[in-house]
């Protein structure tokens, strides 16, 4: 069981990261911690870097020395053999569910099985059908990916993010393009999973509701930068402007560079008319 | 990298086979260890497989899977799979995964 009384202690620590794309910088200078056995709920408006500071933790993104710590060792420098290791300690449920069209849902599971361990087949048939029994999806392992509702394909891409018994694992807007209700579920297995297999999750949403529900600890992220990082009760009583206006949901004020818009109109690179 | 799982030599009397497991039973010793247990459950002179699990620090899907294997290749000839000394955790993964129905659990015996 998850006892929150005590400071877990950080699995990953981010410290200082800058990120660009381009050339240009979309994270400047993030610093935060993510503590072992909690969730972790990285919101944001989007464009504000959720998805790239996902990208630096889950190692798909080049990160600088000493810039994301795991287990206190630099990302950074792993080796590829060292980063093959720390990717069969994570799970990775992405925006879309990331499921193969043309194999059934338990065949979906059963591929990062058949491609990382020397399993045999029926073991890992019979490890598809139990990651299906534990998200509730005992009765379609047969179905095709397209048979299924989006909260079900939404579980089925998270069964395949479990497979293999991740210690750590990544979710990318859980709750993108389901009903309330379904986005309800899909976060009370998001909360079983943390309480009952002690796994580290770090949600990525701009889900108020859904971050508020299942975090134990918050980062907010706003145009690339940190606002706040906490817990949820510390978030709520920020004092930044910015994070009070996207808790209170408040739009920007429209801004536009109108040389540059005569520009593009215009056909020119430049901001001169 | 987990240590791999070494089954004792295991204990026969009157159709009971017990064997000690010790270290996690999970993805990297399943492997290595499942052919061996199979050979126990598909024995005809087996009528219990008893594993003695108070060893084991971890159970993963992997071990949970094997386990059924195990289940199934025993309940084809009549015969039972008997765990005992589960950890907590343990128990709690055989009950979501509806294994605890199929499956029978005791204590350690010095417990």
């Amino acid at each position: 069981m998850n006892d929150l009384s005590r400071p877990a202690p950080d699995l990953i620590t981010v410290r200082g990261l800058n990120s660009t794309y381009h050339r240009q910088q979309v994270l400047f200078d993030i610093s935060f911690g993510i503590p072992s056995q909690q969730i972790t709920v990285i919101m944001g408006v989007s464009g504000c870097g959720k998805t790239t500071l996902l990208r630096h933790l889950i190692g798909l993104k080049p990160t600088g020395p000493n810039q994301v710590l795991v287990d206190g060792r630099d990302l950074g420098a792993f080796t590829e053999e060292e980063l093959r290791t720390y990717r069969r300690r994570i799970g990775v449920l992405f925006q879309s569910g990331a499921l193969f069209n043309s194999m059934s849902v338990v065949d979906n599971i059963a591929v990062p099985l058949k491609v990382h361990t020397r399993l045999a087949d029926e073991t890992i048939r019979i490890m598809a059908l139990i990651k299906l029994k534990l998200l509730g999806l005992a009765d379609v392992g047969d179905y095709m990916p397209s048979q299924l509702s989006g909260g079900m394909r939404k579980r089925a891409g998270l069964a395949r993010a479990l497979a293999m018994d991740p210690e750590i694992l990544f979710v990318d807007e859980p709750s993108s393009g389901l009903d309330p209700i379904t986005a309800a579920g899909l976060d009370r297995l998001i909360l079983e999973l943390r309480d009952t297999l002690g796994m580290t999750i770090i949600v990525v949403t701009h889900e108020l509701e859904s971050a508020f529900h299942i975090a134990d600890r918050m980062v907010v992220m706003d145009r690339g930068r940190l606002l706040a990082a906490g817990s949820s009760e510390e978030i709520r009583a920020s004092s930044d402007p910015r994070v009070q206006q996207f808790l209170g949901r408040a739009a920007d004020p429209v801004t536009v560079n109108p040389a540059g818009y005569l520009s593009r109109l215009a056909g020119r690179e430049s901001g001169r008319v | 990298m987990a240590a791999p799982v070494l089954p004792r030599k295991p204990l026969i009397r009157d159709g009971v086979v017990t064997v000690v497991l010790e270290g996690p039973v999970d993805l990297t010793s399943v492997p290595g260890l499942r052919n061996r247990l199979l050979g126990y459950a598909k024995k005809r002179e087996t009528r219990v497989l008893s594993l003695d699990m108070v060893r084991v620090p971890q159970l993963d899907t992997a071990g949970m899977a094997m386990l059924v294997e195990l289940w199934r290749g025993l309940v084809a000839h009549d015969a039972s799979l008997r765990l005992t000394g589960l950890s907590e955790n343990a128990r709690r993964l055989l009950h979501l995964a509806g294994l605890d129905q199929i499956m029978t659990t005791e204590d350690a015996p010095h417990e």
